[in-house]
Parts: C-alpha cells; structure tokens; sequence
C-alpha cells in the first residue's frame, strides 16, 4: 500500500469525485471540503458548518466513501467534523448585511435588537458539540484489535463470539454479555467488535462508552433538561459497546433508561454489547428485568489465562519491542502473574525497560526483585481462609484438621486464634464467613480477634509469630 | 372566581392548550391551565416552560379572580358536557366546581401564584404581518424540518427577515423547501431565527384566514399574538444553517408537471415500495414520464404520465414521501421539476415564490 498524507490522498479522490459529479455539484459541496487527518482506518474531512456535515453525510458519503476507496485501494472509513475557517476575526461590530459573498454568507444582524442581547441571535459557530459523540466519533481504542488478541483455551469462546458478532452484527448473537475479572481482554475484545465493524462497514454508527460515561451524560441530560436528545443518541447507534455495566448497579433511573434504550435498540436489530466483571445475575441491585435480558442472548466468559496463554500474550508483546528478551525471562514472569494480563504486561514493560537501561538480562534474583510487588500483589490475590489456614498450621506444625475441630488444648486453640486474627486482617471476610471456615460460631471468632490483639501488645514471640506467617502469606509489609 | 361560559369555546381552547400542558411531568403545576378573568372573558395560559399559549374565550365574569386547574381532566368533562353553557366557580382552597344543567363536578386545582410567569419579550421593534400569509408560508415549509434530535438546528423552521423579503426555510439534509415572501421590514429588524417546530405546529392550528400577526423578539424568546391569541416560544440556538448552499444554481432541464396528477400516481405507486429502501424510480423519457416500483416481496407497479420533454433519458430514484409533501400542501396546478441528472439535486418549483430541493436516491 502507498503510504498516503491526508491532502494527497483528498486530492486524488477530488479528481475522481469531480469525473463523478456535476460541476456545480463539485464546486458546491466538495470544494468546501478540507482533508483534515489520516489515520490507518479514518480519513477525516473538515467542513466549516455543522450544515454542510448534515447535508454532505445524508446525500454525498456515498460517493465520496467510493472514491476514497478506489484511491487508497482499501476501505477507509470517512468522518466530518466541522472546524469554522479562522480566516478573519469575526467584525467587532454587527456586520452590515450588503455584500454577499456567492456561497459563504455572511452573519446577519439579529433581528429587533435589544442593547444586551444583540449578541445573542449571532450566528455562533460552535466546536463540533462535545457533548454528543456523533455517529461513528467513537473512543475506540486503536490497539484494541482482534488480530491483537491472544486467543487460548480460556478465552477461544468469547473470542469466537466476538468475532461471530463483529462480522454479522444484530444476526449473530444479540446483546453479547462477556464477563471476567479485570484484566482478562473484555474491553479488548469489546473495542475490537467496535473497529471490524467500523472497517468493514457493517454498521456505520458505532458507540463504545462505559458505564461511567453513560452515566454522566445521562445526569448531565438530565440537568439540562435534555433527555431526549439524549435518548436518540443511544437509539440511533447501530451498534452500541458499553463497557463495566455492573457500574449501574444500584442505578435505579439509569437502569429505566437503560432498560428502554436496550429494547428501542434491540427491537430495532441493533447488536448491543456488554461487559462486566461478574455474571449478570450476580450483579447485586440489577433489576431483575436487565438481568434476564443480559441473558437473553450469548453470555461468555473470560478466564484466567493458561500458562500458554501468557507466554504467548508475552511474546506477541515482546515482538512489538525493540528488545529481545530471553525465553527463560518470558517463562518466570508468565509463570510467577497468574490472574491478570495488566501486571503481565507491566512487568515485561519493566524487564525490557531494565534491558535497554543496563544493556544487560537481569539474573534470576535481581529479576525477583524488580518484580517484587507485582509477585506481590498476586500473592495478595490467593489469599483465602484455607490458604491462611493452612500457612498456620504449617507454621505451628499442627494438622489441618485442628483448625475445625472442637479440641481445645491450648496446642491446638492457640494456633486457631491466631488464624481467626490472621483470616480477619487479611481478607475481607466477615466474622460469621471465617467462623464457618473454623466450623465455630461468630463469638468465638470475635474472642479470638481480641484476645490475640491485646495479647500482641505484650507478648513479642507472639508478634513474631504473626509476622512471619503474613510474610509466608506474601504480606511483607504486614504491620500489627 | 365566578364565570358562565360556552361550553364549545371553552373546549376548543382546551384542547389546543392540554397538548402543551402535561408534556413535561416535571412540574405538577405544568399541567394544570392558568384560568384568569378579564372583562367580558376569560384568559386561558398553558405552557411547558419552552412553548406557552395563551387564548382568550368570551365569558360573562360574575366575580373576578383566578385559578389554576389540571388541564386534562378539565378537558374530558367540558368535552362530555350536554348542556351548551356551563359555570365554574373556585373557591380559596383552589378546588372549582362546574355546573351545567343536571351535573356537577368539583376539581381540585393549584393556588395560580404557583403557576410560572410567562417570559417577558420586550422589544421596541415588531412586524406586522397578514397572518394567512404567515400560515401559508409555514404551511408550505415547515414538514421538511428534521426530527432528528441530534440535529437541533434542523428541528424548526428557519426565518430569515433580510432585504424586504421574509424567507421561511426548513431542511432535514436530505431536502429543502424555501418560501419566499416580500414585507416590508422596519430598520433594524432584519435577522434570522429558528422557530421550533412544536411552536410552528401551534401556530399552524391558531392562525386563522383573516387578521394580522405581531411578531416580536428578545433574546432568546419570539411572540406571535394575533387578536386573543398569544404564542410565545423558545427559540432554537444557531448556527443558522447556510441554506442557500443548498439551492442549484441551474439545471439542465425543466419539466411542467400537473400537481394533482403526479400527486396521485407517486401515491399510488408508493404502495409497493420496499421496506427496505423506500424508493420510487422516475423514468424521464422522450415526452413521458414513468414512476415504478418494485418490493422484491409484493411485486411491482408503474404508471406513465404524459410530460414535454426532449432531453436525454434520466432515471432518478426519489424518496416517494419527499415528492408528494409539496405537492400536497401547493395550491396550483402546475409543478416544475428542474432536474440535471440521476445524481445531483432536483427542484420542484411552481408560480408562487416557492421552491423544494430534493436529493435523489441511489438505484441499485
């Protein structure tokens, strides 16, 4: 392919559009038009009033689409903005209304003016909108592609889907809800619907926001008093991503909202996709209503990914680097970040980062020790009550066993309130969950908490004890 | 407050009013009507905070005073009373009762201080206008305005009072039709406004034949009042859309058309469009004219009209509603279309100072 700037491309389409078109055709609305950006799927074009963007995209897009394609020999998706010309200040005084030019006219004094508000019924050019994303501006971001996907094993399926839904959107599966825990590709998955179907034309009005977004726009509608533009923005997509729908749980107005826009579209053979971080049933404060229809359609999920997965989730990384890294390197760091792909990548940005510094691999300890917190943090991740469970009785050297059980020398009861204490501070369980863990009732979890809590501010082996059981449980910086 | 009215008058008013009041639940006291005495009438107020109207009905006042009352169920029992005259009486608490003959009601309604004060529009500068011409012009516009919420500009009726001439415009980017009035407009009252068309469909049911239209503008607000009729409206933000952009310059060819019987046979031929694309074909031929259409699930129609034309053969895809709105809402007999070729903008012109650019469709 020829690599192309945006003015030599515009021009080679004008030579094409003015054989296409009539002259005056040409001269009108064409001329008008100034090639603004080049990207590797967007030309975008600037006009200078939001007018001739309505009155070019309802009736030349066509044309113009066409020959942009037989220009750049690929498909390329066309937007407008508008950018007014700053060719002149505008006049300090009221323009008097006497020569007009043939094809820009000129601003027109308001009629009956009053002395303070002459300036109101100005023409104001406005900056394209920003409150509302016109169709196809949308957030996507350009990294987010399908052919940038590792697929494996945890995640062919929702990959898969996607892919069904990108290349027949509404026909596939209709909504899409693909959940997982952070970091595990939704919104690279989600984001790279949003691009094929941009690129390939399926759907020319594609809408990508999160939750959050949605819903400041939707108390800003509110505020305004302008719900029903907001409405018809949402309505008229023809596909729309959102992204972290569980953020409306609790959301009472907005799930309504939301609740008619998901129907107006689904009705309207519009494909909607979600994600979440969690199943649509298990999002707590989800109208029962949503709920049902999150399912209605396909609901896939993204896991954790396999060892395989992550190293070549790193190498496919890597690839894109100047540097290269050792596959040993690449095999601890996929071995050591389990649950999420964003400290994975973090941590191979790091060891690259620590190559191109010292020109040097780091060895095996210093590679640990530039990793730390991020081993860190994953070890934070397992904690469970088992797991703490079990690094107390390893530590004391009982049995497992002991930790439920109804013996209670002090053998066996002393380890078991240090477990409670330990399984209190480090997780979020409440006293009745870890009282279940022990097989005990929430009383004797709450006196085991204070008891070990005041007998720490005396007892120093019991503070050691403590200390090195949370280091073995990845909790260095455990404080008393 | 103690008034006799016509039950008629009394329910034609409110069923212009309640489609104002109540369209907006924000404000309870939004869909209530504002019911004020004056001499030997009433004034009825209704208004969504964007659009308000404001009529009078004659009534013999036996004592003074105001109120308000929910506009919908006022309206129900006005419509379903018998007896061609009916009483309203309030009292303090603001519940009314109404009699007329053998039936009673009483409503409870909302103290009228509650009820928002109209907007103010002070202007020194106002224009006087014939108000079946006013009618006409909008008429004759205002349904190509574009739904399209995204496109506010585009949601109303553009005015444009310049160089003697009222221009009345109204587009949805894929047509435009354009009136074109001569006025006298005082100094300094040219300008250019965009009327919602909400407040252009009221306006459109209280303009009557006969009688002049004031209008008046402050800021952002317009009034029109024409003898016991007042409307006052938000007006729609620029940018002023450049329409004359949008006007070919000239076309290749001109064609007389008969209003009524192109009217009819688009019409006819609509009925089997696709879903799909909506689309009809006009086939321009050596002095005829072929409108066909086919629906790959019904089948396929085609009518041929006798025109002068000697140009070459053009087949041009229109949207068959974009064509029959001008034709319906013209007065005269004979339409000209001014057509260049299969791709580029088409106008419908006739002998009044109108004219209606059309952007062909795509054939496939």
């Amino acid at each position: 392919m020829r690599p192309w700037d945006a003015g030599a491309l515009w021009d080679e389409v004008c030579k094409r559009l003015k054989a296409l078109l009539h002259p005056e055709v040409y001269s009108k609305w064409i001329a008008i038009i100034r090639p603004e950006r080049l990207d590797d799927r967007t030309l975008l074009l600037a006009v200078e009033d939001p007018f001739y963007q309505t009155w070019l995209e309802e009736n030349y897009l066509p044309f113009i689409r066409q020959s942009v394609q037989g220009a750049y020999g690929s498909e390329l998706a066309v937007r407008f903005t508008v950018k007014p010309i700053e060719k002149k200040s505008p006049p300090p005084s009221t323009p008097a209304s006497s020569s007009m030019p043939p094809v820009v006219q000129s601003p027109v004094p308001t009629l009956f003016p009053l002395p303070q508000t002459t300036s109101n019924l100005r023409p104001k050019i406005r900056p394209p909108v920003p409150a509302s994303p016109r169709p196809n501006s949308t957030s996507l971001n350009e990294q987010f592609q399908f052919d940038t996907f590792v697929v494996g094993p945890s995640n062919s399926f929702a990959h898969a889907a996607c892919v069904a839904v990108a290349q027949a959107p509404a026909k596939a599966y209709n909504p899409l809800f693909i959940y997982g825990h952070s970091g595990l590709g939704k919104t690279h998955l989600m984001q790279a619907i949003g691009h094929y179907v941009l690129a390939h034309g399926r759907a020319p009005r594609v809408c990508y926001v999160s939750s959050e977004t949605f819903i400041n726009e939707f108390i800003d509608a509110l505020q305004t008093n302008q719900p029903l533009e907001f409405r018809k923005r949402y309505r008229g997509m023809d596909l729309l991503l959102i992204d972290d729908i569980h953020f409306l749980a609790g959301k009472e107005r907005l799930q309504e909202e939301f609740f008619h826009t998901f129907n107006a579209l689904f009705h309207a053979h519009k494909q909607i996709v979600m994600t979440s971080d969690r199943p649509a049933n298990q999002i707590q404060g989800l109208e029962q209503r949503l709920v049902s229809r999150f399912e209605w359609g396909l609901v896939t999920e993204l896991q954790p990914p396999d060892f395989e997965t992550r190293l070549a989730i790193l190498r496919n990384k890597q690839e894109r680097a100047t540097v290269k890294l050792p596959e040993s390197v690449l095999e601890f760091i996929a071995s050591r970040i389990k649950s999420n792909i964003r400290p994975l990548e973090g941590a191979l940005t790091r060891v690259i980062s620590y190559v191109s510094l010292y020109r040097a691999v780091p060895p095996q300890n210093k590679l640990e020790e530039l990793l730390r917190d991020l081993l860190e943090e994953e070890a934070h991740q397992a904690l469970s009550l088992e797991g703490i469970q079990k690094a107390v009785a390893e530590y004391f050297d009982v049995r497992m066993a002991d930790m439920s059980s109804k013996r209670r020398p002090q053998a066996v009861a002393y380890p078991r309130q240090v477990a409670m204490y330990l399984c209190r501070r480090l997780t979020q369980s409440s006293f009745p969950e870890i009282a279940n863990a022990f097989g005990k009732t929430h009383a004797t979890v709450l006196h085991a908490c204070s008891r070990i809590e005041s007998r720490l501010e005396q007892d120093q082996a019991l503070r050691k004890d403590v200390v090195e059981i949370a280091r073995r449980l990845g909790r260095r910086e455990f404080a008393l | 407050m103690k008034i006799t009215i016509q039950r008629e008058q009394l329910a034609s008013a409110l069923q212009r009013l309640q489609g104002i009041s109540g369209s907006r639940s924000t404000l309870p006291i939004l869909s209530n009507v504002l019911i004020e005495t004056d001499k030997d009438k009433i004034w009825l107020t209704a208004t969504d905070l964007e659009l308000s109207l404001r009529c009078a009905v004659p009534a013999e006042v036996v004592k003074s005073g105001s109120t308000t009352l929910p506009a919908k169920p006022l309206f129900n029992i006005v419509r379903e009373l018998s007896e061609p005259q009916l009483e309203l009486e309030s009292d303090e608490q603001h519940s009314t009762s109404i009699t007329s003959g053998a039936a009673f009601f009483k409503i409870l309604g909302l103290p009228p201080e509650d009820f928002p004060a109209l907007p103010e529009v002070q202007s020194d500068v106002s224009l006087t206008l014939d108000q079946a011409v006013f009618r006409g012009m909008l008429e004759k516009t205002s349904y190509a305005a574009s739904t399209d919420e995204t496109r506010q500009f585009l949601n109303g009726v553009l005015l444009s009072f310049k160089d003697d001439k009222l221009t009345a415009v109204a587009t949805d980017g894929r047509r435009l039709a354009l009136f074109e009035q001569e006025i006298e407009i005082a100094k300094g009252a040219e300008g250019e406004l965009i009327v919602p068309s909400k407040t252009v469909s009221e306006l459109l049911h209280g303009l009557k034949e006969e009688g002049t239209l004031r209008i008046r503008q402050a800021k952002t607000q317009i009034a029109f009042e024409c003898g016991d009729l007042l409307v006052l409206s938000k007006l729609i933000e620029g940018p002023y859309p450049n329409f004359r952009q949008v006007i070919p310059a000239q076309a290749e060819n001109r064609i007389a058309l008969d209003r009524e019987v192109l009217l009819a046979a688009v019409r006819r031929v609509s009925l089997l469009t696709s879903t799909r694309t909506n689309s009809i074909r006009m086939t321009f031929a050596k002095n005829k004219l072929t409108v066909s259409a086919e629906s790959p699930d019904i089948g396929e129609a085609r009518e041929t009209l006798p025109i002068k034309y000697s140009g070459p053969t053009l087949n041009v895809g229109f949207n068959p509603d974009y064509v029959m709105d001008p034709m319906k809402h013209l007065p005269t007999d004979e339409v000209f279309l001014e057509i260049t070729d299969e791709i580029s903008p088409a106008v419908f012109k006739c002998d009044l100072p109108f004219l209606y650019v059309l952007m062909p469709m795509r054939l496939d």
